[in-house]
């Protein structure tokens, strides 16, 4: 009875122990970020039948769990993923904002100050101090449409470079997922009670990152692996095998980095099918922002160049010969698809430059038609034979059945405008008749500032500007409410997740102190055994 | 409900990160006196804004204008004054030859009308501040009138130099010389040039001089009225010039109070939020202390 007694208490001095031990690691990872806090499973051991009942045999401890929950954890990923994503997009959209928020760096002054010169060409027209201010003030318009036209080319270039990264971290977590896949599969085949909990938790912290730069959502299976599919449904984990992402160059466009899939083959994912996370957040800023802002802002620069040239060509100079082109105006980029036969050609010009639109556009022949899709709103044009002429562009070429363009005929307008007379004797002030005072010409070309001449002649060259400055305001001001909206959500639903598997060190406190009065305990029932051994060898004395 | 220490720590840091971030940006509001700092604050307004700035841009523009024609047409009107005069000394010196005169009075009177005539082609000739011809309408580097024997002729063009001086207005600023001193076939250069002739004349009888000074007396007549015609229209001109620059300038005001309106700040309002959000925020890092200063492990001995 008396072994019986000491191996009680010995077995309560361990299980003490034991807790003191989780209670100190708990301790040790609270500030670990993704560590459960883990407690320790305590049950009666067998006990013993004596003929006049059972009597305990102390205890012991089953299991050492971690306190965890994957509906809470899934929550929290889910939000955590929009937000990842409205967080890219916005942090993109504030440098646009914050590039047009600054008044003496937006477009407005420059293109003011260009016309005022032009006014005061009116009142002066022979004067040469007056021409020269005409050719500087263009100039300084010209490197401003060039400057914001850089710096959104920048912007873009930066998506790449972030998009690169970004997938690279993502092929990395995932064989970092497989791996761990490997380690906890095999630790739970050998014994499915020892559940390795910090490698679990590792695992699961791996998954939430990863969650963060695109959307991922895990499959457990029976034997503890993690299978893990990112975007709307791309395996990257299948038990101990990982996949990745990479980035190509897109098939019909140089300047894009397009995020691909790498198994056997490389495959580019369109962009619709990387929702969430850091990447779903760059590629909707692409294509829903920072495409549509490059392109208008490009056809404000084309649509000015081309009209004012029209107007300065019918002006005459001072020695009577008639006006060239004040600007070189921006032409449209064609874009052939990697998969076209070798012959395919195409070529565009801007006919109409009022009728432009500041969509992109999609050439596709399928043996019968020509297929013209605005790509803005996806209205398709056929046609039975080319050159065709569409929204203000002249279409012409030749292609086989299958091959297709993309063109985008303003994309690269602000970058691309430059000056094309810096003589201020080609500037055409007057009409025919000439004279030194004759300001006919320069009359009409100050109109053009207050005249409707984009979009069908309907919008003037700043308010189409000013639409634009406001469609990137409204933009980059919804996104920062949804930003904000998800960013309570992803702390709500951490709260919560937190507030079953954190670590609470008072909560920790506690433990210790019980498991202490436990083991003082357990010391107790052990002095006590052996008080009663004791008491046995002194009775032979 | 259990809270994990994390937690604890996480909320009392990110309710401080917030709160500094609202000072931090009416720190900026307040230094930069405006409400909207990027477009995004308030894109309607921020848009709005950049359209008036752009009228107000305009209506500064045309201000300018109007300057520049004011001082084309009051040197106009200055000059055309001058003309008037000279024309009404030149009817005063004729109806003074009206009479029948002897051979010493009729040179007398041909070497009065001569210098007449001369001063009335320097002051045909007159040049702006800039240079430019007043009378030579499109041709303002070419001198429009060059003295003949017949009187004068013309070596400008009949253009009339338009400046836009409001949204819908344009406004001529000069004078074409044949409409002022040739209109309607009524060249007043001939006129004082026939009547020198016939006075310079010993030949001539006392009635063909008469008739001669009778026809020269009608002639200026005419040309005086032509002339004060032009000199009222620049009148006209210069008045409106005036009631455009009232205009203007009230447009200018409504402008720039809208625009004040828009994206200005109410400093007492930014102020008393700064000194609220002080508050707040000293009560959030004191709560912050406290609450994390509490540990039950100080207290196991």
């Amino acid at each position: 009875m008396a072994t019986s007694i000491l191996s009680i208490g010995k077995s309560a001095l361990a299980a003490a122990q034991v807790g003191i031990s989780v209670t100190g690691h708990n301790i040790a990872n609270a500030s670990t970020p993704g560590y459960s806090r883990q407690e320790i499973v305590q049950r009666a051991a067998e006990a013993q039948d004596y003929g006049f009942g059972f009597l305990g045999q102390g205890t012991q401890v089953s299991q050492v769990k971690r306190i965890f929950n994957e509906f809470t954890v899934k929550q929290l990923n889910n939000a955590q993923t929009s937000s990842s994503a409205t967080n890219a997009y916005g942090a993109q959209m504030r440098q646009i904002d914050n590039m047009l928020a600054d008044s003496s760096a937006g477009l407005s002054p420059s293109l003011q100050a260009f016309f005022s010169s032009v006014q005061s060409l009116s009142s002066n027209p022979g004067d040469a101090a007056t021409r020269q201010s005409v050719i500087s003030a263009a100039q300084s318009l010209v490197n401003r449409f060039q400057s914001l036209g850089n710096r959104l080319d920048e912007l873009r270039e930066s998506v790449n470079t972030e998009l690169t990264a970004t997938t690279k971290l993502v092929t990395a977590y995932a064989s970092q997922i497989a791996q761990l896949n490997d380690v906890i599969s095999k630790t739970l085949g050998a014994n499915p009670n020892n559940v390795p909990n910090d490698l679990m938790d590792q695992r699961d912290l791996l998954v939430s990152e990863m969650n963060k730069l695109v959307k991922t959502e895990v499959y457990a299976q029976d034997d503890g692996s993690y299978n893990v599919f990112v975007g709307n449904g791309v395996p990257l984990v299948i038990g101990s095998k990982s996949f990745g992402l990479t980035t190509v160059n897109s098939s019909t466009d140089a300047s894009r980095l397009e995020v691909a899939y790498v198994s056997n083959t490389t495959k580019s994912l369109g962009d619709s099918s990387l929702p969430g996370g850091k990447i779903g957040g760059l590629l909707q800023f692409r294509s829903g922002s920072l495409d549509s802002i490059q392109n208008q802002l490009g056809q404000i620069a084309t649509v000015f160049a081309q009209t004012f040239n029209t107007q300065h060509q019918l002006g005459f100079d001072p020695a009577g010969a008639a006006g060239g082109a004040f600007f070189n105006v921006p032409t449209p980029d064609v874009y052939g698809d990697a998969a076209n036969s070798v012959t395919a050609s195409l070529s565009v010009s801007i006919t109409t430059a009022t009728a432009i639109t500041s969509s992109d556009y999609r050439v596709k022949y399928d043996g019968t038609n020509y297929n013209i899709t605005r790509v803005s709103d996806g209205t398709v044009q056929s046609f039975a034979s080319l050159p065709q002429t569409v929204d203000g562009l002249t279409i012409s070429g030749t292609m086989s059945s299958g091959d297709s363009f993309l063109v985008q005929p303003t994309r690269n307008g602000a970058t691309s405008l430059s000056l094309a007379i810096t003589d201020i004797s080609k500037i055409a002030a007057s009409d025919a008749t000439g004279g030194n005072g004759n300001n006919r010409n320069a009359l009409l070309l100050a109109a053009l500032q207050n005249t409707g001449t984009l979009n069908n002649s309907t919008t003037s060259y700043e308010s189409a500007f000013g639409q634009l400055v406001s469609a990137v305001g409204i933009k980059t001001n919804e996104l920062r409410v949804i930003g904000a909206a998800e960013e309570a959500l992803v702390a709500q639903t951490a709260a919560t997740q937190q507030s079953e598997s954190g670590v609470n060190l008072d909560e920790e406190a506690t433990n210790l102190l019980r498991y202490q009065q436990a083991y003082q305990a357990a010391g107790k029932v052990m002095q006590i055994a052996g008080t009663l051994f004791e008491t046995l060898l002194t009775l032979g004395h | 409900m259990r809270i994990s220490t994390i937690t604890l720590y996480q909320s009392g840091i990110s309710k401080i990160n917030s709160l500094q971030a609202e000072q931090s940006r009416l720190q900026q509001q307040i230094a930069s006196e405006k409400r909207i700092l990027t477009p995004s604050d308030d894109p309607l307004a921020a848009s709005r804004v950049l359209e008036l700035s752009h009228a107000q841009s305009i209506n500064s523009m045309y201000l300018s204008n109007r300057k520049i024609a004011n001082t084309s047409l009051t040197g106009l009107d200055i000059s055309l004054g001058s003309i008037t005069e000279l024309l009404q000394t030149a009817q005063v010196t004729l109806v003074g030859a009206a009479g029948t005169l002897t051979a010493d009075q009729k040179n007398t009177y041909a070497i009065q009308l001569t210098a007449q005539l001369e001063t009335l082609i320097g002051l045909a000739n007159t040049q702006d501040s800039a240079g430019n011809y007043m009378y030579a309408g499109y041709q303002n580097r070419t001198k429009p009138f060059t003295a003949t024997a017949t009187g004068a002729t013309y070596n400008g063009d009949s253009n009339q130099q338009l400046l836009q001086v409001d949204g819908q207005r344009q406004l001529a600023v000069n004078a074409p010389g044949d409409s002022v001193f040739q209109a309607g076939g009524n060249d007043v250069f001939s006129a004082f040039s026939d009547v020198i002739t016939i006075l310079n004349n010993p030949a001539a009888t006392s009635a063909a001089v008469q008739a001669g000074v009778a026809t020269a007396i009608s002639s200026i007549k005419t040309a005086t009225n032509t002339v004060a015609a032009v000199w009222s229209s620049v009148g006209t001109r210069l008045n409106e010039l005036d009631a455009l620059n009232d205009v203007g300038s009230s447009r200018e005001l409504q402008y720039a109070q809208t625009i004040s309106e828009l994206q200005d700040l109410d400093y007492a309002q930014a102020l008393s939020d700064l000194t609220q959000k002080q508050t707040v925020l000293e009560a959030a890092q004191k709560s912050f202390v406290r609450i994390t200063g509490l540990s039950l492990f100080d207290f196991i001995r």
